[in-house]
């Protein structure tokens, strides 16, 4: 601070210092309560962008754990079938085994070696059916055994021979026991067997970002405002307003029918736009926030892996947050309007679907929006807002 | 007249009840619009920067810990009325009289004539943008020259220099009233 002594004119305009009491004038309060609206908004940001990533969080988590239960569901099912595979060929061989058996066996006068041998032939099942040379020469050795004098040792022995063969033992062989056990084509039991469904059911989660182009229309003439009145306010809210960019939130529902796909759910997403209106020093982010219900109606294209849909529809919604601030027409101060509670968007959308596996798909989405008709409710602020997006998350398909 | 408001009412506002910060609002008003008087003629500009300025109050209220509420807001008013006077380009204004000054002894000034709040603001504005803006720094805020330099980014003769010319000017407008 400067010092003590003072010129006596600088003592003298220095009294313009000494307050006196008065009230603010209510235009001057409602200017602040439209700035103080604004910076609630601003602080209100961040909180925003922690439910997005939680939000985010919550979506990979969910789809980790669908990924993983699908095909570890999967993995089950195919070792479920295989097994069923190898024990229908398993009984299979075995009725051509006992038949072979009971027919080289009925050549032999003693019943007794006849289980015994059945039971032999029974437990290598695989093992013959593998090798159908080493099996018949085996067979024929066993044929021509029993031909010659069937005896429980004689059948002992020919255990033995069976039981350490160690070609018959390699993993080679009981890869190639299945090959040859599928030929011809087992019968699948119907569970297994693969059938195409004509009605599917999925839900899902999408996160997205969006572009708002927002763009304005002004009356042609104001009872209260001259023609460079007009032209001053539209310069000065073209300089002052620009575009802004949005989260959206996607919890979808959706039924196929064969290619046709019909979507609907709950979609937040945002329309408004950055003010820096410099003349009056006021600056911000008008965001009117819409929970709708969208009425989607797409086709599928199949491309493998790989399906393209596009969408169409409309979405009827309850705005969440209405509040907004313009420059005033006069442009001396702000204006405070209110978005319409309930409005209608068109959405098309060109989605893009990777299919992970029978159960869960990944989407990416370019959505793009336009509202239906004019979103304020004041008779100088004629905005449409239209919007371009990108929205990704996951389907779970049942 | 005391002023100063209460640690609650201090509370509630920085939590962000309207009530409460309207009400700091009223009792900031005659310290925020008395400095914006003496910058602005116009009624829009000081609702502005009344009102900016009363933003910012709210904005760091939560750093706000001791002292003179009053001096701090008075404080914030000042800084938002140079940055204002940046963000409109005004600024290279200061630099056109960068000359030194020559120092003089005691000022000769004398009048016994009363002058009402009205009557100096009217004078006080009629003064070029920056001349008012360094005379108020210095002759009714109380800051230094040196102070005022680094504010506002010139020399301390430059400051000096729109103090003296300020002042010439001010005299005039006495003598004329007087004549």
């Amino acid at each position: 601070m400067n010092n003590p002594v003072k010129d006596p004119l600088d003592e003298l305009f220095s009294s313009l210092n000494d307050l006196v009491q008065e009230s603010p004038s209510p235009a001057f309060v409602q200017d602040l309560e439209a700035r103080l609206d604004a910076l609630e908004k601003k602080r209100r940001k961040p909180l925003l962008i922690w439910w997005f990533f939680s939000a985010l969080g919550a979506v990979l988590f969910i789809g980790s754990y669908f990924l993983f239960f699908s095909n570890h569901a999967a993995n089950q099912g195919q070792q479920h079938a295989e097994n069923k595979n190898n024990t229908s060929a398993q009984a299979m061989t075995k009725k051509q085994m006992d038949t072979t058996s009971t027919s080289s066996l009925s050549l032999s006068s003693s019943s007794s070696s006849s289980s015994s041998s059945s039971t032999f032939l029974s437990s290598s099942t695989n093992l013959i059916a593998a090798h159908p040379t080493t099996s018949s020469t085996l067979l024929s050795s066993s044929v021509s055994s029993s031909n010659a004098a069937p005896s429980p040792d004689k059948t002992r022995v020919q255990e033995e021979t069976y039981i350490i063969n160690p070609i018959l033992l390699s993993d080679d062989h009981e890869k190639d026991c299945v090959l040859i056990v599928d030929q011809p084509t087992p019968v699948l039991p119907k569970e297994v067997a693969p059938s195409k469904k004509r009605i599917q059911h999925q839900i899902g989660l999408q996160f997205g970002v969006s572009g708002i182009f927002s763009s304005f229309d002004l009356p042609a003439s104001h009872p209260l405002l001259t023609d460079d009145q007009m032209k001053l306010f539209r310069e000065t809210r073209e300089l002052g307003e620009r575009n802004t960019s949005s989260w959206d939130f996607n919890l979808r529902y959706g039924m196929s029918i064969n290619n046709w796909q019909l979507q609907t759910g709950l979609h937040y997403f945002e329309w408004g736009e950055q003010l820096q209106y410099d003349v009056i020093s006021v600056e911000g982010t008008n965001r009117y926030r819409y929970l709708s219900v969208p009425l989607l109606l797409g086709y599928s294209f199949d491309f493998g892996k790989i399906q393209i849909v596009p969408f169409t529809g409309l979405a009827y919604g309850k705005c969440l947050t209405a509040n907004g601030n313009y420059i005033e027409p006069q442009v001396n101060g702000v204006t405070l309007v209110t978005a319409k509670n309930f409005a209608g968007t068109f959405i098309g959308q060109l989605e893009l679907q990777y299919v992970l596996n029978s159960k869960l798909v990944f989407t990416c989405t370019p959505v793009y929006r336009r509202a239906l008709g004019p979103l304020i409710d004041h008779q100088m602020i004629v905005n449409s807002y239209q919007s371009l997006g990108l929205q990704t998350g996951f389907l779970f398909r049942f | 007249m005391n002023l100063e408001p209460e640690l609650q009412l201090l509370q509630a506002a920085a939590a962000g009840e309207r009530r409460a910060q309207l009400a700091l609002y009223e009792l900031c008003y005659p310290v925020l619009i008395s400095a914006a008087r003496r910058y602005y003629h116009n009624t829009d500009e000081q609702m502005t920067v009344v009102n900016n300025s009363f933003v910012k109050v709210i904005q760091y209220l939560n750093n706000y810990e001791t002292g003179r509420f009053l001096s701090w807001v008075k404080r914030i008013i000042s800084n938002e009325i140079i940055d204002e006077y940046r963000r409109n380009k005004r600024y290279n204004e200061l630099y056109r009289f960068d000359a030194p000054v020559e120092e003089r002894g005691a000022p000769d000034f004398q009048t016994d004539q009363i002058f009402s709040h009205e009557q100096l603001q009217r004078m006080l504005l009629s003064l070029s943008e920056p001349a008012r803006l360094v005379f108020n720094l210095f002759a009714i805020e109380g800051y230094s020259h040196k102070e005022i330099a680094q504010m506002l980014g010139v020399t301390e003769e430059t400051s000096k220099w729109h103090t003296k010319m300020a002042r010439k000017k001010l005299r005039e407008l006495i003598e004329n009233i007087h004549e």
